[in-house]
């Protein structure tokens, strides 16, 4: 595609009370090409976005697109000017249909004012034909719908406004192996008809797959912008964070200790015969791809669902009706993978949420919370943890991702548990992030606990694990041995393959 | 039977409506005289308009108390006038405004200063209550027959008053808006989540203000109609509404398996509910039996509309 520029954004700087988030900043994207943008929570990504589509005012700079210069401009503006964006909170509305979704604010009309259904629905399925998603009913309430297909239509609306320029916030995040690769051939397809595409993500992986250029912030600075295949993947890691962080490699445990946790037969809603024991002091990686089955297990380890038949045994206790509270009481912690809406509870601080499951440990003998004691076992895991936040009463909404995610295992590690339960836990965390993670899921094993790792993204499955184990539709169908095997051989068998019989 | 559910749900409102009918109708002695039936029709006009402004600012994702000191306030503010011998358009005007200046300013208290609407609006409506008094010096404002035209609103057109004629039509308008049009969807989806309307392009700020002063309007229409049913401004007017009008609004929720603020089901609840407090007078029931009897029907019909349903229908608030 021919060098033009279509957006151009010069000169951005942009300060918040205590924060430089953006200095001097200089992006631009060309005609047809897929231009990754790139760095660590707090590098100035969704600043930068923020400012593009009109919600924020930088306080100096501007922008240019197609030529035409801005100074000041609306989301409404921007929109009209061919800019879509698709954020990671999606910005659908829950209670409204697929297609009252897919037309809000420019419904259509007929004669007296009247929104005219028959046309809009037509159209909502015009709009979800185009992503091959046309097993979506368009007057399904978005509520009802999966969060894969949620994205789904969150892209289809931003499609269906015929944008030149279309912002990707995370977009995968929610989808499964399938559903990525036909984002990404429909993103393919359109930077061949000339789209131009902001494509915002934490997974290396993609990036490579798709860019054609890469652009990385770091501390609210351009630190490089160059085509894709310039940049190495550890050159990459260098620039975002800013020092040469190798990929870690996990020791190799010696032999394990007693079993901790056990199922045999195990069959459920969404899985079926699950065999597999974890032991203390390793750390078990579960991969799948999404809807394999695993959270669907998972819930039923902790005792949130029933199982139907088989058999679980907690530390040597057999287990026949499972309820989270006898879960928690035989040593077992769930860092669930909704960890927003599940695993804390937003509106309260930090210290009522790392408190809330062992508020026992700090009570007086009046039945009333001992805030001195509880406030030091807080800082405590504050400081273990390396929670990041000026205050313990700071609301759990406002931390990033991967704080959120210290704050549930803080919660955890209050409490007697030796059996760890992490369910996606790095989704929408940042490099150290993950990796701080990684090194405390392999720290809980090191004294003793025993880690099922569950996730879908197969590369750290591999990095992290001691024992990795496949699962597909519903039945675990393979152990390997992660420093044994290859990328490739995974994904193979989380895809189903080497099955003796086509499915 | 999933189906069967489905239809028992959306139904279940017309199922009670029709077996109280069909009950009142043997039990109570002249229920079915046309009379009577155009009086109870009549009785829920003012529940339902009334009804109609709250919900359509709970639409918009909040809530507005405040109508039960601004219908006293507009309607001794109208009658004064009246019988003062101003003109009735002077009379409305002054009504209207006031009832804008009203919606106004709570609108922008909840929008711009965000303020909670609950809170705010209970406050207005102590505030609206005190200048009540001050206006009218405790005294009820009572207009006689020249000065208020009574036949105008409560005359027939055919068998109909036109009081119900106006509600009907103020139904079929209020309904098609809500549902059927950019504005009314656009409503809904402040409603459901403010932050995405303003990625979407449009302004929040601007469909709750405007979501306020339609509903405001409404409030004052139903404020001018209670003046000409008492003939009179009367202190009680908005006390009385208070409960019976969040009623309508909160439990019509729950028809139709809509699942929330709608219009029909205010009508449907208003006729309810004027149903029950008709048939136990004719029935010469003791006063305390209506509004037990009002409790359990619909208890009843809430529980029929959840029958069977996995989530039971949650009331948005």
């Amino acid at each position: 595609m021919a060098d033009t520029v279509v957006l151009e954004m010069h000169n951005i700087d942009k300060q918040f009370p205590g924060v430089h988030a953006l200095k001097n900043v200089h992006f631009d994207v060309r005609k047809g090409e897929i231009h990754a943008l790139v760095g660590q929570n707090g590098a100035g990504k969704s600043t930068l976005l923020k400012i593009l589509a009109g919600i924020y005012h930088p306080d100096e700079g501007a922008i240019s697109i197609n030529g035409n210069n801005y100074d000041r401009w609306t989301p409404h503006q921007i929109m009209g000017m061919g800019v879509s964006f698709i954020y990671q909170e999606l910005n659908l509305f829950q209670d409204l249909s697929v297609a009252q979704n897919l037309f809000i604010g420019r419904e259509p009309t007929r004669v007296p004012g009247v929104i005219y259904r028959n046309e809009m629905r037509a159209r909502a399925e015009k709009a979800l034909a185009r992503l091959d998603a046309t097993d979506i009913p368009v007057d399904t309430l978005v509520k009802d719908l999966s969060a894969a297909k949620q994205q789904i239509v969150a892209i289809a609306k931003a499609f269906d406004q015929n944008p030149s320029l279309i912002v990707l916030d995370e977009p995968t995040s929610r989808l499964g192996l399938e559903d990525s690769e036909k984002l990404f051939a429909i993103l393919n397809k359109m930077r061949d008809q000339g789209l131009s595409i902001i494509y915002v993500s934490h997974r290396l992986g993609e990036i490579y797959r798709i860019s054609d250029r890469i652009t990385v912030l770091r501390d609210g600075c351009l630190i490089k912008t160059d085509d894709a295949k310039s940049i190495t993947p550890r050159q990459l890691v260098q620039y975002m964070v800013g020092e040469d962080v190798l990929t870690k490699k996990y020791k190799q445990k010696d032999k394990c200790g007693d079993v901790l946790l056990k199922t045999e037969s195990l069959v459920g809603d969404g899985f079926q015969n699950v065999n597999f024991d974890l032991h203390a002091g390793e750390v078990l990686g579960l991969v799948g791809a999404v809807g394999a089955g695993k959270t669907e297990m998972v819930r039923v380890l902790f005792g949130i669902d029933l199982f139907e038949s088989g058999m679980i045994s907690v530390q040597g206790n057999k287990i026949t009706r499972n309820k989270p509270q006898k879960a928690i009481a035989n040593g077992m912690a769930l860092c669930p993978e909704d960890r927003k809406y599940q695993g804390l509870v937003l509106e309260n601080s930090i210290r009522e949420n790392i408190t809330i499951s062992s508020l026992n440990k700090v009570k007086t003998s009046f039945w009333l919370v001992d805030r001195k004691s509880e406030k030091e076992t807080v800082n405590a895991m504050v400081s273990r943890l390396r929670i990041a936040t000026p205050s313990i009463d700071k609301k759990a909404r406002e931390l990033s991702g991967g704080n959120q995610q210290k704050v549930v295992l803080a919660k955890w590690l209050c409490t007697d548990s030796c059996i760890f339960i992490f369910d996606e836990p790095t989704v929408g965390v940042d490099i150290q992030g993950k990796s701080e993670i990684y090194d405390l899921m392999h720290e809980l094993a090191n004294n003793g606990a025993g880690v099922l790792f569950v996730t879908s993204d197969i590369e750290e499955g591999l990095q992290v694990s001691d024992r990795l184990l496949v699962m597909y539709k519903g039945s675990i169908i393979k152990e390997l041995d992660p420093h044994c095997s290859s990328l490739e051989e995974a994904s193979l068998f989380a895809m189903g393959g080497n099955l003796n019989e086509k499915e | 039977m999933k189906k069967n559910n489905g239809l028992l749900q959306k139904y279940a409102v017309f199922a009670i409506l029709i077996l109280l009918f069909v009950i009142f109708s043997i039990c109570a002695k002249s229920f079915l005289m046309l009379d009577n039936l155009m009086n109870l029709l009549v009785q829920s006009t003012i529940l339902g308009i009334v009804g109609f402004g709250l919900v359509f600012i709970m639409i918009a994702g909040e809530i507005d108390l405040s109508y039960a000191g601004s219908i006293p306030l507009e309607g001794a503010v109208f009658a004064s006038l009246l019988a003062n011998g101003k003109p009735y358009f002077v009379a409305l005007l002054a009504a209207v405004g006031i009832g804008l200046t009203i919606s106004f300013i709570v609108s922008q208290l909840v929008t711009r200063f965000k303020l909670v609407s609950y809170i705010t609006t209970i406050a207005m409506m102590f505030l609206l209550q005190g200048i009540w008094y001050v206006l009218t010096g405790g005294k009820n404002v009572f207009l006689s027959e020249e000065m208020l035209n009574r036949e105008f609103i409560f005359g027939n057109i055919g068998p109909f008053p036109r009081i119900v004629l106006l509600y009907v039509l103020l139904f079929v308008l209020l309904y098609l808006l809500s549902e059927h049009t950019p504005f009314g969807l656009r409503l809904r989806a402040v409603g459901s989540d403010p932050e995405s309307t303003r990625a979407a392009g449009l302004n929040p700020i601007l469909y709750k203000t405007l979501a306020f002063l339609f509903g405001g309007v409404i409030f004052t229409i139903g404020a001018i109609l209670t003046t000409a049913r008492m003939s009179g401004a009367l202190a009680t007017s908005g006390s009385s509404l208070l409960m019976p009008v969040m009623t309508v609004a909160f439990v019509g929720q729950t028809f139709l398996g809509m699942g929330r603020p709608n219009i029909p089901g205010v009508f449907l609840a208003s006729l309810l509910l004027a149903m029950i407090d008709n048939a136990f007078v004719l029935m010469q029931l003791p006063i305390w039996s209506v509004p037990m009897a009002n409790g359990v029907i619909l208890i009843s019909a809430i529980f029929l509309a959840n029958i069977g349903k996995n989530e039971i229908i949650q009331i948005k608030f």
